[in-house]
């Protein structure tokens, strides 16, 4: 008996707290909303993707040890790069598959966790990057003569080779003396860059002018980086996903 | 009202018919029940969860596309309902991982004399639901008590259709070992 009651109390149970307002239907609008912000999501974190990789490319090709180790072309450590870089978005590709397909048919918030973490971590990855660890330090090297607080960890770690590789944009040229802005020197700005008696000119010293990237390979002298070895470089975009 | 479709009265919901919504209630009531007895069986309060599902029908009434399966939709909400009522009650596990749609099978061939002694025994079967697992459960009650095709239940639970034969054939076999016991 009891089982036949209950339908006809459900109806009005429901239709009771519909018609006192208890429960209301979601307005069009929001639902609209919501989706417009899903695909604006979606935009932003394929933006910011797109960004991280072209940025992580761009690092992987220029400072990764398996060029220096191999000696490699610049053009074996672009596809290198790109292969692996290609790897890693794979290896998550698969994973965030293997978390879709395992679903038991229900809602988890854990996949829009591990997106969420992803995208902060990201985020967080080229804010440190392109705020602290270089204008931060930047800044502060000018007025202290030593490396930014936010930059000490980042210094450490690529200590070897600040002091023996100067790289970066001319700003200044003298007779034989070049004035480079090295973006991740803590030295003074601009670093003045002099050849040493033992010079090897890979490219010509007339070849260069003011606005070209350089690298200076030698040894610090008091202020004065005294440069054995001195190339240009070929012009760079690190936002850039075009293979050279 | 009785001659529209459960489509079309949502419609009119949507354009806000809150009375349409009562004809919408009629409609699903008995299903819901149903599915809710056959799903959540050995859990109390089944029947509160079935309001619980046509509350939330209502509150998103406005996020369904009318030019899809109402019923579809409707039983979507009520399996979420269900699942979460499963595992916040904590009583069977619900493991996160499925491998029986991360490591698909070929479906195995349909055996028609299998399911005609499933289904003229019904009494029997509901006496072992219980022990299967949720998600063979669930497959079993949309397939056989529902009626429901491969495609609605893939449709409903939101995985393959061929994780669907894979878990009926499976929920079949599990099953087949409780009626030999």
């Amino acid at each position: 008996m009891k089982e036949h009651l209950k339908p006809q109390n459900l109806k009005s149970e429901v239709m009771d707290q519909i018609s006192s307002g208890k429960v209301a239907a979601t307005p069009k609008w929001i639902v609209l909303a919501k989706i417009f912000l899903v695909i604006f999501g979606f935009m932003i974190i394929f933006g910011l993707a797109m960004f991280a990789g072209s940025f992580l490319f761009y690092r992987l090709r220029e400072e990764a040890s398996f060029g220096a180790v191999f000696n490699l072309s610049r053009e074996l450590r672009s596809y290198i790069s790109a292969s692996l870089l290609l790897s890693f978005l794979l290896g998550i590709g698969l994973i965030l598959l293997i978390l879709r397909k395992g679903r038991l048919g229900y809602k988890t918030p854990l996949l829009w966790l591990i997106i969420l973490m992803l995208t902060v971590s990201a985020t967080s990855i080229l804010v440190l990057d392109r705020v602290k660890f270089h204008d931060a330090m930047f800044a502060s090297s000018i007025k202290s003569g030593k490396p930014g607080v936010g930059a000490k960890v980042y210094h450490k770690l690529s200590r070897q080779n600040s002091d023996t590789r100067v790289i970066g944009r001319v700003v200044k040229m003298q007779d034989q003396k070049i004035y480079i802005h090295d973006r991740k020197s803590w030295r003074p700005q601009p670093i003045l860059v002099e050849p040493s008696e033992e010079i090897i000119f890979l490219s010509a010293i007339d070849n260069i002018s003011i606005g070209d990237i350089v690298e200076a390979l030698g040894q610090y002298e008091e202020n004065t980086f005294r440069a054995q070895k001195i190339q240009k470089l070929r012009q760079f975009n690190p936002n850039s996903l075009i293979l050279p | 009202m009785n001659n529209f479709s459960d489509e079309q009265v949502a419609r009119q919901v949507q354009g806000g018919d809150i009375e349409a919504f009562g004809s919408l209630i009629e409609r699903f009531e008995a299903k819901m029940s149903r599915y809710s007895k056959r799903f959540l069986i050995g859990y109390e309060d089944s029947q509160d969860l079935v309001q619980n599902v046509f509350l939330k029908a209502y509150q998103h009434i406005n996020s369904f596309n009318s030019s899809l399966s109402f019923n579809s939709w409707i039983y979507r909400i009520a399996h979420n309902e269900f699942i979460n009522f499963i595992k916040k009650k904590g009583k069977e596990p619900m493991p996160f991982f499925d491998g029986d749609s991360i490591f698909p099978h070929p479906i195995s061939r349909e055996d028609p004399h299998k399911d005609l002694m499933i289904m003229q025994d019904s009494r029997q079967l509901e006496e072992n639901l219980h022990k299967l697992q949720p998600k063979y459960r669930e497959v079993l009650v949309l397939y056989f008590f529902e009626e429901m095709s491969y495609e609605e239940i893939s449709d409903i639970l939101k995985v393959p259709v061929s994780t669907v034969g894979v878990r009926l054939s499976r929920a079949k076999a599990e099953l087949s070992k409780l009626y030999k016991l």
